[in-house]
């Protein structure tokens, strides 16, 4: 920058500048700023981390609502419910299902518990050590999973649909 | 962090990363200081790098990379805290910041010759600087002494490039005054002194 617009600069001043800005680089703040501003900044994390456990607390605790809602309007049916008996007269269309399969919350005691019926990839029940031979890659299949009071999925079972 | 770019290390810092933090510190607080130093006094130096800093850490998003480097993003938020200071203390009227004064007259008020002419260090130098007005001072410190480009300096004092460039020619021409008018008055001294 010193020499950009050298015109009508003279050389003494440019040697002024330079000898100034190089003794200048002595300046520095006090060891205490930075000391202070890193405490700042710890206490600005921890306050952040405060509100995302918070926010995330709040989230989950909505969507537990959400679906203790929902397994409170399902009703407390009873699972054989669910399933039709093939031996309903006006069943015009039956189904079978698997055994209930234990998930990863099973083990949770619960008093009542609802079925929610959702669609998954066929290839689901190969965790389940079902091997689904006669579905194709992208087929989908039906699947009753247990929720208890509190909104844990306990187990889930498979069902097919059959046409009379 | 080394060689990670200030950008990262601002967003970083933001974050929350002590070290990332630390380092844009170490490359910016000594420019921040002399700013400070030079358009504050020295006494309010480190209170001006502090608030900078954490000014900075705290304004999530305000940096946009496109309107210039972090160091112009540190040292506007140094130039808006300082105006803002001085406003209060009201020692410096904040117009004299950011208008073009009656050059003559500062010249007249603050020349050091005596100084000169007992010792040409380099602290007459820097008293110089430091007796030019304020929208004088500032660009030389910018320009001169942190080395900045037109446009860098420009976007710290938030001025067209044109008037960082007329600002500097002036402020120049008013240290050359100074300088070279001791530097005769020094000559005069010394010619008097020979027998």
């Amino acid at each position: 920058m010193t020499t950009n617009d050298s015109n009508g600069r003279d050389s003494k001043l440019n040697a002024a500048m330079r000898a100034l800005a190089e003794d200048d680089a002595k300046l520095r703040s006090s060891p205490d700023v930075e000391k202070r501003l890193l405490s700042e900044l710890r206490g600005i994390s921890r306050g952040r981390r405060r509100r995302t456990w918070l926010e995330v607390s709040l989230v989950a605790a909505a969507l537990l609502l959400g679906i203790a809602l929902y397994a409170w309007q399902m009703g407390n049916r009873q699972l054989s419910d669910i399933v039709q008996s093939p031996s309903a007269p006006e069943a015009a269309i039956t189904e079978i299902a698997t055994e209930f399969l234990p998930l990863p919350y099973y083990h949770v005691p619960m008093n009542t518990g609802s079925t929610v019926r959702i669609k998954v990839p066929a290839q689901a029940l190969v965790s389940f050590g079902l091997a689904p031979s006669e579905f194709g890659q992208d087929d989908m299949v039906l699947a009753d999973v247990l929720v208890g009071e509190d909104g844990l999925a306990r187990a889930v079972r498979f069902v097919r649909r059959l046409s009379n | 962090m080394k060689g990670i770019d200030d950008a990262a290390l601002l967003e970083r810092a933001r974050r929350g990363d002590e070290d990332a933090f630390s380092e844009l510190f170490s490359r910016h607080q000594r420019a921040v200081f002399r700013y400070a130093v030079y358009m504050c006094g020295a006494d309010a130096a480190d209170d001006v790098v502090q608030d900078t800093f954490m000014n900075v850490l705290l304004k999530s998003g305000r940096y946009d990379a496109s309107k210039g480097a972090v160091i112009s993003y540190i040292l506007g938020t140094a130039r808006h805290l300082m105006l803002r200071r001085l406003s209060r203390s009201s020692s410096i009227p904040v117009g004299e910041f950011t208008e073009d004064l009656n050059l003559e007259g500062s010249i007249e008020r603050e020349t050091p010759l005596d100084d000169f002419a007992r010792q040409e260090t380099i602290e007459v130098v820097r008293a110089a600087v430091q007796s030019l007005p304020p929208a004088h001072r500032e660009v030389i410190v910018l320009c001169e002494l942190e080395e900045m480009d037109y446009a860098e300096a420009a976007n710290v004092m938030q001025c067209p490039v044109g008037t960082v460039r007329s600002r500097l020619n002036r402020a120049r021409a008013l240290l050359s005054k100074k300088l070279g008018g001791v530097t005769q008055n020094a000559k005069r001294k010394r010619d008097s002194a020979q027998p």
